[in-house]
């Protein structure tokens, strides 16, 4: 896979010209980003949320769930970049209702899930349209995400509770804006929405400890990719 | 003796200098020296030279003295670095030394005065709250004598004495206001009021002014005349009746009807015009009702001062000079003639030219003036454009409008295809003649496709019976080389046909994207515009900081080009030193030729000025330029009370609305065309308009964007 991205970056860049515009013709950038969101569909890894659900989770009203991410981009062409991204990432498990007719239903299993993903994105610059001059004004991204995870039985805890890590990919876009701040800094700004590609129909094996376990490290990923904002810091590199 | 000889001396000095402008190879009147500091100072540092002398003890009235000078600092220097303005040049020169005479007794004003010229058709003369007296072209080339433009310098001084021109901004806005006295007045009333006061200052000007001219040696009698030069001001200028016999020859002869309307038949002329007059509805203006307007009425004018000259005779008409001041005049009228041109008023440019040619029959530039101004009509026509609106004339002078409107398309295509190859052939040197006789003979073969065999080609061939126009078919018989013209004409015609003609072949497949390959570019006077449209900012437009990104504006695109590897050169008027004259020149004859090419409704027109900014592409060393600008407006937060109620219901979106209540809220406007001034088509036209405020980051990055569009 990662020779596979590293060979479609390197033709990319072959085919493409020898100079595309953006900020006076620089291509390669380097990103930190944030993604963060309120703790609403899942719990961040001290199992808080930001409302009060009278479940095992607790209420504060400033939770949010965090991913810190780096990632490298180039200009290909003058309305079209790709990137590779890497990120961690970390949150409490979603609650499990027994019975999910009954909200208070809940069993305990705070868990906290901790993963890490590596990314492939392509990011559309539109000229005309969204009227941005590559790197800076409106941008749009389709990401796909490579994530593995595991669960934990708190956030210090470094014995993994599944034998094997879980892999699930990821899809996700992306819609914001990038300025410059200083000389070749680069302030982005943006919201994400992704899915997790995750098998739902888990709802009958309870009774195995370690499936359900994993089903509700799953069911805790795609709701942490479904919103998220982001704000990040780059650089042009070259 | 000394005073004497002194006089002598200088009248020679003048009259060498005024045939410095040989008339009939006539070069336009271009800045020369070295450029004053009104042109190279920065305006915000003008505006707080003279907000720091402004003495207003009046706290609202100093706030709106405040406010006139920030804003007329920044407009008036818009308009000196326009390029419409001269300095240096002989005409500015000639009034400048005028305007020494008439303060010959007051030096400590004349001190605080400049004078400068401004290429206008307008006949009109104004003056600036910091002492720079405008004093237009149009406005010369009417004057009669010296002591008339004497008189109408010492009026503009008084207004710059007596501050007139920031009083009266106090006042409208007063009134505008509707403070103190105009607090009850209706708004036709407020008009009424503005009118009143504007007029009041006028007849201050005009009496003060008096008494400044009465105190030099210049004619009392003259200045009566000066008012009935500018009341009739209005009208086109024409110095002599129409003479069609002009475009006649041997061969050529007009028809009777049309040469009824010289001079050569004035009675039947004037008859016509009558006729003309009832059928057409064109009114002259009989009555002069000044209650509205800014100035009195011209008899009220020459009443208001009447007293102070009843007493008074004698004086001299000329003492800087008659010829200079003669050659002045017709330098001012050439010019006239050439902005009519940009102007696309060709009829009245073609009124003027023919006037002129009586004075100069072998001027190359009037001959080039009247073939232009004929090309221009003839376009016009066969676009079905209006060519002129007779009623803006005077009666006497209705030959030349009657005749553009009586001629067809196809008469006036014919003849001035037959002007324009004449006067090719007498200066063949012309990149222009040729371009625009090969665009007319193309637009007449696409009109009138079955005309191409309507023309006697050689002397001894046949008349030609049965054609609607039948005088037309000798305009093309004495041309020096008739063979050259009608391989042309014929040319034109078949590359019409080709045009025509479906295409057999499929077509083909237009590229997607076409390289300029663009290696050099000229940026013309760059504009930027910075607006706040919060409400706590009185000022919706920052002058200061749009100033400011002009100045930085020449580093930004060297060095864009530099990292694509092009050159580029920068008229920048914004950012000039007092050596660079040549980048004044340069955006004179710009700034006209972009004013022309904006106005042109007819496609692929030639402009008039097209040899001279091909020269000065040549001196560029590319055909390639661009005038580029933008506009950043910085936006309220309308969302603010929601933001902040949002976060307090829920607090998690705290980190959010902070984000969006710091971060500052804009959009900006980005432009560039870039035109070939060769073959006067516009290659890349680059917009943008962004959800994002303009900073120095994103304009650097859209001129790279442009400068790269054009390279690649």
């Amino acid at each position: 896979m990662r020779y596979c991205v590293i060979l479609l970056l390197l033709c990319s860049a072959v085919i493409a010209k020898a100079q595309v515009p953006g900020y006076m013709g620089k291509r390669f950038s380097v990103f930190a980003q944030g993604y963060m969101f309120p703790a609403i569909f899942v719990a961040n890894t001290r199992s808080e949320l930001i409302y009060n659900n009278e479940t095992y989770q607790t209420y504060n009203p400033l939770a949010f769930t965090a991913r810190p991410q780096v990632t490298v981009e180039y200009l290909i062409k003058k309305d079209f970049a790709m990137g590779l991204s890497y990120n961690q990432f970390a949150m409490g498990t979603a609650k499990q209702l027994e019975d999910p007719n009954d909200p208070g239903s809940y069993i305990y299993n705070a868990d906290v899930v901790r993963g890490q993903s590596i990314g492939l994105h392509f990011k559309f610059y539109r000229p005309n349209t969204l009227a941005a001059v590559a790197p800076l004004g409106m941008y749009c991204t389709g990401s796909i995400y490579y994530s593995i995870f595991n669960t934990y039985d708190d956030r210090k805890s470094t014995k993994k509770q599944l034998a094997k890590d879980l892999g699930r990919p990821v899809l996700a876009v992306e819609f914001g804006r990038q300025s410059m701040i200083a000389k070749r800094v680069l302030l982005k700004t943006g919201i994400e929405v992704g899915c997790a590609v995750t098998a739902f129909n888990l709802s009958e094996s309870m009774d195995d400890q370690e499936e359900d376990a994993s089903w509700l490290a799953q069911k805790s990923v795609f709701g942490y990719y479904v919103f998220n904002f982001n704000v990040g810091v780059g650089y042009l590199v070259f | 003796m000394i005073k004497k000889l002194t006089i002598i001396l200088v009248s020679l000095i003048s009259s060498i200098c005024s045939f410095s402008q040989d008339f009939n190879q006539y070069k336009t009147l271009a800045p020369q020296g070295k450029v004053p500091k009104d042109f190279t100072e920065l305006s915000a540092a003008k505006a707080q030279q003279e907000l720091s002398s402004l003495q207003e003890k009046q706290k609202n009235v100093r706030r709106t003295k405040q406010n006139f000078i920030q804003q007329s600092t920044f407009r008036v220097d818009d308009f000196l670095t326009g390029g419409t303005v001269m300095f240096g040049d002989d005409v500015t020169q000639y009034v400048s030394q005028v305007l020494e005479e008439v303060l010959k007794q007051d030096p400590a004003l004349l001190k605080q005065l400049r004078v400068y010229t401004v290429k206008s058709t307008a006949v009109n003369a104004f003056t600036t709250n910091n002492g720079i007296v405008f004093v237009n072209l149009g406005l010369l080339a009417r004057l009669e004598n010296e002591a008339q433009l004497a008189f109408t310098l010492a009026h503009e001084a008084v207004h710059f004495q007596k501050k007139h021109v920031i009083n009266s901004y106090v006042r409208t806005v007063e009134i505008n206001q509707a403070r103190g006295d105009y607090r009850k007045l209706s708004t036709p009333e407020r008009g009424y009021a503005k009118s009143s006061y504007s007029k009041e200052l006028e007849t201050e000007a005009d009496q003060l002014g008096a008494d400044i001219y009465l105190k030099t040696a210049y004619a009392k009698d003259s200045v009566h005349r000066l008012f009935d030069v500018l009341e009739t001001a209005p009208a086109p200028l024409v110095l002599n009746p129409f003479d069609a016999t002009y475009f006649e020859s041997k061969q050529f002869q007009l028809p009777d009807t049309l040469v009824n309307l010289t001079s050569r038949n004035v009675k039947t002329a004037q008859a016509y015009i009558s006729v003309a007059q009832m059928l057409l509805g064109g009114q002259q203006e009989t009555t002069k009702d000044d209650t509205l307007s800014s100035h009195p009425s011209v008899a009220k004018r020459k009443k208001s001062i009447a007293r102070k000259f009843s007493e008074q005779h004698g004086g001299r008409d000329f003492i800087v000079g008659k010829d200079r001041f003669y050659t002045i005049r017709k330098i001012a009228r050439f010019e006239v003639c050439r902005m009519l041109l940009l102007e696309h008023r060709f009829t009245e440019a073609l009124a003027l030219a023919l006037s002129l040619r009586k004075e100069d029959p072998k001027s190359a530039y009037i001959q080039a003036c009247i073939a232009k101004a004929l090309y221009g009509i003839a376009r016009k026509k066969l676009e079905g454009n209006p060519v002129v609106h007779i009623s803006d004339w005077q009666a006497q002078d209705w030959g030349t409008p009657m005749f553009a409107r009586i001629l067809t398309g196809y008469e006036l295509s014919v003849l001035a295809m037959r002007e324009l190859n004449k006067c090719y052939e007498a200066y063949p040197e012309s990149e222009e003649l040729p371009l625009m006789l090969k665009d007319l003979t193309y637009q007449f073969a696409k009109r009138f496709d079955d005309a191409r065999e309507d023309f006697r080609r050689t002397a001894n061939a046949k008349t030609l019976e049965g054609l609607e126009h039948p005088y037309t078919q000798h305009a093309f018989l004495d041309f020096r080389d008739n063979a050259a013209f009608f391989k042309l004409f014929d040319d034109a015609y078949t590359k019409a046909k080709a045009k025509e003609e479906p295409a057999n072949s499929k077509r083909k497949k237009q590229p997607k994207h076409i390289a300029l390959n663009v290696n050099k570019v000229v940026v013309v006077t760059p504009m930027y515009v910075v607006a706040d449209q919060r409400e706590r900012k009185k000022e919706k437009i920052n002058l200061a900081a749009g100033e400011e990104v002009l100045i930085n504006i020449n580093d930004k695109i060297l060095e864009a080009a530099s990292e694509l590897g092009m050159k580029a050169d920068v008229i920048n008027p914004n950012k000039v030193s007092s050596s660079q004259v040549a980048m004044m020149q340069s955006n004179s004859l710009v700034n006209d030729w972009i004013d022309e090419q904006s106005r042109s409704d007819e496609e692929g027109m030639i402009s008039p000025i097209y040899n001279e900014i091909n020269a000065l592409a040549k001196q560029h060393q590319t055909e390639h330029f661009m005038w580029m600008g933008g506009i950043s407006v910085r936006q309220p937060k309308r969302l603010r009370f929601l933001a902040v109620m949002s976060t307090i219901w829920v607090p998690p979106l705290l980190p959010l609305t902070a984000g969006y209540l710091a971060a500052p809220r804009g959009k900006s406007l980005y432009f560039a065309v870039a035109f070939n001034v060769k073959t006067q088509k516009v290659e890349l036209v680059d917009v943008r308009a962004m959800q994002m405020r303009g900073t120095s980051y994103l304009l650097q990055s859209n001129i790279y964007y442009t400068l790269f569009n054009l390279k690649h």
